[in-house]
């Protein structure tokens, strides 16, 4: 581990020094696709302290919610190659979002480079209250039993929430209704009273409810157990072949944003996710830490819009 | 821990030096902020959230709550003085604050808000102690089809809030309708009337409506008339209250913190509904309801009692389930995740400090926020003395820095300015605007739990009348309706009959 983090640090100084001896001599502008608070928000925030700490750079998170994240991502596409303007994306903007609108103002692919992948986190599909169901293969049999009696609340069309409840129809083949809302408050909110069968939820919302025993997990979405739960089995092992939906964040730059650069930030940012506080405070978030290349998640990506093409298109969440 | 063992051990908690030094903070910027037109809790608490990173878990959200509920206060300042309205709640509170302060009564109007603001904090506090846990499963109880119910009254209600011509009231209502329907359809995800302008995908946003329709229309047409140089408002009379005035103002005051105290614990918009409820409410209570709109006091203690007990029991839902009603209740959740506790159920078992502790800095909050704003009633009247060649390009550079402030975003800058001229043509057209925004407000909720409950019954319309609470509602709804019909149609007949 030590070994890795001096390898990582004499890295960047080896890449710093021939490429770019004053990257970055002003302040560094991390774009965030969504309000304060939320979890991408967040995210952005615990990373941009630690590299702005370790670093000694100065990096400013910069909200600018809108359109399901392509307001801040219109903004970054347009913005100079320079290495000063970072975007916490995640699976939303790099994966659903340009199969979900027919005209963006902006190429998801080619007006962006990678820097990486910071984590993974996973979905919970739960059961809510009143409804008889404690696993995945009751709700199956429920929803084969009679058609359309079963629901799900997720916090709005086309979000990786929807996604994961869309998958799950699709993948087990049974007919369940979405319930979209606006925001993941009013959608607990009406899954506690009872008002639905199921909820997708984010990781950090469920956890206190699944201790407090007002929500019933069933499920995660990603092929890994969360760490949190060993007890809640993946959809896969709870029979669904062949589902994975994991909640991803990343850092992209401006296309054309210099190697080097990409190559510095990147050396940067995983020196800070490396970082044992930075790991807890990801965990307790429900996130894996990935960290992965600049081309490795370029690809990842690239697959990401190309996985959920084909699932956007039969959720009826396209937008003209 | 009961209710008083928990007060006490909170009031232990929000007296800790630290404590009351943050709390002070959170009030003084509340009310600053509440001052400043467009610039709203939303934003700051968003620019002071990663400051709270290095703070106790409860030092942070006793400043956070303080500033949520301090701009509560500070948003009826500039409603009374100068009719712009610097909180979304604080839009009704402009027909008759404002009218006070051309009268020479603005220094009552800011003590009548001051203290109906402290009366319902202080009964909201105790009613978060005391009711908190039995307010959220009443809130719960509350589904697509209670909502859209609630709704409906409300509309009904507003044709109530117009003193002019009901049609044109009617009609603005529509206006708001249609102006809600802007941006992504919730249950379809697709857009409607965006016209392939990004910005506009989400919505048109509240505050630059309000701002304009407001603020930027009462400054155009004051520089129309002639005389725009010399103050046009009477002298100030009095800064304190006549025996008239309290005998006037107690009891509307106490009616809006029930009635705040209660909306504010539903979700979606409970300061705002609270206020224009309570207005409409006084205007049918009172003996004479032609003095609304020039000048009622009821208009000002009723709405700013209501609105700040709603934003205090707004907090119920978030303590006692760990569900944000509001946009600065999911800012709490985020702030509560950063550091590192998970809202919900158990919060008041686990986090006692944090849960009583708050509850009990309301009410600290609330006594330096009285502390804070009565001295300074009589220097906001000054600001009525600036020169309006001063006082409007200070007014329109505040709104614009506000409104950009609140998704950094210039668009909506360029919204305030046409709603602005929008807002003066309907005061050209003497069309009030009042009724425009609570259509605007309440049409897109309107509609998206008028789908969603037909959306859960399978498309069973039954489910309004099926539900007790929803058909209970859209009772009321009924009569309230025919009881604005009626008259209008008995006097239509009489008419006929006399002719």
């Amino acid at each position: 581990m030590k070994r890795a983090l001096l390898l990582a640090a004499a890295a960047a100084a080896l890449v710093a020094v021939p490429a770019a001896a004053k990257y970055p001599e002003k302040p560094i502008r991390l774009v965030v696709g969504f309000t304060p608070a939320g979890a991408t928000d967040i995210l952005a925030r615990v990373v941009a302290a630690k590299v702005g700490e370790m670093q000694k750079w100065e990096i400013v998170v910069d909200n600018k919610p809108g359109a399901a994240g392509n307001v801040g991502a219109d903004i970054v596409a347009k913005s100079a190659p320079d290495g000063y303007t970072w975007m916490l994306t995640q699976i939303a903007t790099h994966g659903i979002v340009p199969n979900l609108y027919k005209k963006l103002p902006f190429d998801s692919v080619k007006d962006f480079a990678g820097v990486t992948q910071l984590v993974g986190v996973p979905n919970v599909i739960s059961a809510c209250k009143n409804f008889p169901a404690n696993s995945i293969a009751d709700v199956i049999r429920i929803a084969k039993e009679k058609p359309g009696s079963v629901s799900y609340a997720s916090s709005g069309n086309g979000t990786s929430l929807h996604i994961s409840g869309h998958l799950f129809k699709v993948l087990a083949g049974i007919d369940i209704l979405h319930v979209p809302y606006r925001g993941a408050g009013p959608a607990l909110n009406d899954c506690l009273a009872g008002n639905v069968s199921l909820i997708v939820n984010n990781f950090p919302e469920t956890v206190a409810h699944v201790e407090a025993g007002t929500l019933r997990p069933l499920a995660v979405t990603t092929a890994q157990r969360a760490p949190q739960y060993p007890n809640v089995p993946t959809m896969r092992e709870a029979g669904v072949a062949d589902y994975e939906v994991s909640a991803w964040f990343g850092i992209v730059v401006p296309a054309k944003t210099p190697r080097a650069v990409i190559d510095q930030i990147h050396d940067a940012v995983l020196q800070a996710l490396a970082q044992p506080d930075v790991k807890k405070r990801l965990l307790d978030l429900g996130g894996v830490v990935v960290g992965s290349k600049p081309e490795e998640f370029e690809a990842f990506y690239k697959g990401e819009i190309a996985k959920w093409k084909p699932i956007v298109e039969t959720s009826g969440a396209q937008i003209e | 821990m009961d209710i008083l063992g928990g007060l006490w051990f909170g009031l232990g908690v929000a007296l800790e030096p630290a404590n009351i030094g943050f709390c002070f903070i959170g009030a003084l910027l509340g009310t600053l902020i509440g001052v400043l037109p467009g610039v709203g809790p939303v934003a700051t608490i968003a620019l002071l959230l990663p400051i709270t990173f290095g703070l106790p878990a409860t030092s942070a959200i006793i400043m956070l709550a303080g500033i949520f509920y301090g701009a509560q206060y500070g948003g009826s300042t500039t409603a009374i003085l100068i009719k712009l309205p610097g909180e979304t709640s604080s839009v009704v509170t402009t027909l008759d604050g404002y009218a006070m302060a051309q009268q020479g009564r603005g220094g009552a109007a800011l003590a009548t808000a001051a203290l109906g603001s402290f009366f319902a904090g202080t009964v909201a506090t105790l009613f978060i102690a005391i009711a908190g846990p039995l307010l959220t499963t009443i809130a719960l109880s509350f589904s697509s089809a209670e909502y859209f119910s609630l709704m409906v009254l409300g509309l009904i209600a507003s044709v109530v809030l117009a003193h002019g011509s009901v049609l044109k009231a009617i009609a603005m209502i529509f206006v708001g309708l249609g102006l809600g329907l802007v941006g992504t359809d919730v249950n379809s995800g697709e857009l409607r009337f965006a016209f392939d302008i990004q910005e506009l995908s989400d919505g048109i946003g509240f505050v630059p409506v309000v701002l304009g329709l407001f603020g930027v229309s009462e400054v155009i047409r004051n520089l129309e008339t002639a005389d725009w140089r010399t103050a046009r408002i009477a002298p100030i009379s009095r800064l304190w209250l006549t025996r008239d005035d309290f005998r006037q103002a107690a009891p509307a005051a106490l009616r809006g913190t029930v009635l705040g105290s209660f909306l504010g614990v539903l979700p979606g918009g409970g300061a705002a509904l609270a206020s224009f409820a309570s207005y409409g409410l006084e205007k049918k209570l009172a003996r004479d309801p032609s003095r609304f709109g020039k000048g009622a006091i009821e208009g000002v203690a009723g709405p700013e009692s209501a609105n700040n007990a709603a934003a205090q029991t707004s907090f119920i839902p978030l303590l006692t389930l760990g569900l944000p009603t509001n946009a600065v209740m999911a800012l709490m959740v985020g702030a509560l995740i950063i550091q590192g506790i998970q809202p919900g159920p158990l919060m008041m078992e686990r986090q006692p400090d944090l849960f009583w502790g708050l509850v009990a800095s309301m009410w600290v909050g609330n006594i330096m926020l009285l502390v804070i704003n009565l001295p300074l009633v009589g220097i906001w009247v000054r600001l009525l003395k600036v020169p309006y060649d001063l006082l409007y390009p200070a007014i329109l550079v505040f709104s614009a820095i506000g409104v950009y402030s609140l998704n950094n975003s210039a668009f909506d800058i360029y919204v305030t300015i046409l709603f602005g001229f929008v807002g003066y043509l309907l005061l050209k057209l003497e069309c009030e605007p009042v009724p425009l925004v609570l259509g605007f407000v309440l049409g897109p909720l309107m509609e998206e739990h008028l789908r969603r409950a037909l959306l859960l019954s399978r498309g069973d319309a039954k489910v309004f009348i099926d539900r007790p609470i929803s058909l209970g509602l859209m009772a009321v709804s009924a009569v309230l309706l025919l009881a604005i019909v009626l008259p209008a149609f008995r006097r239509r007949r009489g008419e006929m009959f006399q002719e």
